[in-house]
């Protein structure tokens, strides 16, 4: 527990998790974006409101109410918390199993180096959890258990979610995989986090980031296609299709949701896989 | 010993020439580095202008050894019936479709920076590779036939006696010489 303070050397430690969008017909193929009416709008517009605009050293100590990863005792839910719960909720009806692997990256395991992806439930065998009430309690637990470390790596954890799903083709699995990012820091690995996504391009899966706190995130635009140029790897390999969104936390306006944003370009990045691979779904 | 790699050639964007939009009639040839075979060719696009489609697909032997393929944009000369000038030149490495956690009989769709001859950046090209992956059946004609052996246990309880063996595939390749 005193890991934490000791050995406390900054600024960020993130969030990453995995889910599969179930088997193609049962989800999102299946009710054909009905999903829309009831799931693609705001829950609870309480958990709605725009996360303020935290100038201090936004990741600063867990233990006080300045951090992002601070923990309430009066259960008010932070910035991490919120965007688990927001995003996760949505998601999670989409998962035959729901079990999620979820990783941490930005920090220092107990007695170890820098991690940039280790698995959040404190197991060096596996890294699922159940539920995200099971991400939830493996985020506060780790938050004991590591300290917060720089510098922002994506391209580990996007690699190893890259793994999960080319994994799964390879089994002849029919599943679409979501990898959602939590982050309070600005990507240091720009060049390697591209040469991640435009190789994982080509497998079933879309990369969900949300920004947390008051960063500049002017650098995570560009991993999100949409706004200009096809991403392209250091070798000139170009992503064949778009598959990130990235949405920081703090945009939301009052009345537009945060899952709203993330979300949006999901059934088109899902479509245009299953399309251009001629996949049926399965009835 | 090569792969038969089947290249779909779907399209290009953004084609340019001395830093104008090409106007059209362009094609692509597709070649092996390691190889020796003839380059084939797509038919020419005429309508797509600098955003072709072809969504033609060719068929490559790519040598084991090989690392590269490379895939050149052309454009017909309006001067003559077979000439042609390069448009952008992508070299492909054979390590995106093969020698990765995904099956190499699963379709790929790459997508590729185009460079010109004087390594501008000239438009992507968009392919699907898809390698054939050959029949066992097929290659054990001729040549020793590597298929599994069923063993039999030699020793059990934890015997430490020591069994001496010779591969039946070794007299058979032996026969062959």
């Amino acid at each position: 527990m005193d890991l934490l303070v000791a050995n406390f050397v900054g600024l960020e430690a993130k969030l990453a998790g995995l889910t599969k969008v179930g088997q193609y017909v049962k989800t999102v193929l299946g009710p054909q974006f009905t999903l829309r009416n009831h799931l693609w709008v705001p829950q609870n517009s309480n958990l709605l409101r725009p996360f303020s605009d935290s100038t201090a050293a936004s990741n600063g100590n867990p233990r006080l109410p300045d951090s992002l990863h601070f923990i309430d005792p009066s259960g008010r839910p932070n910035a991490y918390q919120r965007a688990i719960v927001e995003v996760g909720e949505v998601l999670q009806f989409y998962d035959s199993d729901k079990r999620f692997p979820t990783w941490g990256f930005g920090a220092r395991p107990i007695d170890g180096p820098v991690s940039h992806c280790f698995n959040l439930n404190g197991s060096s065998h596996y890294c699922e959890v159940e539920g995200i009430q099971g991400i939830m309690m493996a985020y506060t637990s780790a938050l004991h258990n590591v300290s917060l470390a720089g510098p922002t790596l994506f391209g580990p954890v996007i690699s190893t979610a890259a793994l999960i799903a080319s994994q799964s083709v390879a089994n002849g699995g029919r599943k679409y995989f979501v990898l959602l990012i939590i982050t309070d820091g600005v990507v240091t690995d720009l060049q390697e986090t591209k040469d991640a996504i435009v190789k994982a391009s080509d497998l079933p899966l879309s990369i969900l980031i949300v920004g947390v706190g008051g960063a500049d995130f002017k650098e995570m635009e560009v991993l999100d296609a949409d706004k200009g140029e096809r991403l392209e790897s250091s070798y000139g390999r170009v992503a064949s299709r778009d598959i990130v969104q990235f949405v920081p936390f703090r945009e939301v306006q009052s009345g537009f949701s945060v899952v709203q944003a993330l979300l949006a370009e999901l059934p088109t990045q899902f479509l245009t896989y299953v399309r251009s691979r001629n996949i049926q779904p399965s009835l | 010993m090569s792969r038969t790699v089947e290249i779909t050639i779907l399209s290009a964007e953004n084609l340019q020439v001395n830093r104008k939009p090409v106007k059209g009639n362009t094609f692509v040839a597709v070649h092996s580095d390691a190889s020796s075979d003839a380059s084939p060719v797509t038919k020419v696009d005429s309508e797509g202008g600098s955003y072709p489609s072809w969504n033609e697909k060719v068929v490559v032997n790519v040598p084991l050894h090989a690392r590269f393929i490379t895939v050149e944009v052309k454009c017909k000369t309006s001067s003559s019936s077979t000439g042609s000038n390069s448009v952008g030149v992508a070299r492909i490495p054979v390590s995106d479709f093969i020698g990765g956690y995904v099956p190499e009989n699963q379709l790929h769709f790459l997508s590729y920076r185009l460079w010109d001859c004087n390594v501008r950046r000239n438009g992507v090209i968009n392919i699907s590779v898809r390698v054939k992956v050959p029949e066992r059946s097929s290659c054990t004609s001729n040549s020793v036939s590597f298929s599994a052996v069923t063993g039999v246990p030699v020793a059990v309880n934890g015997s430490t006696g020591v069994v001496t063996g010779i591969p039946a595939l070794w007299l058979n390749y032996q026969r062959n010489l």
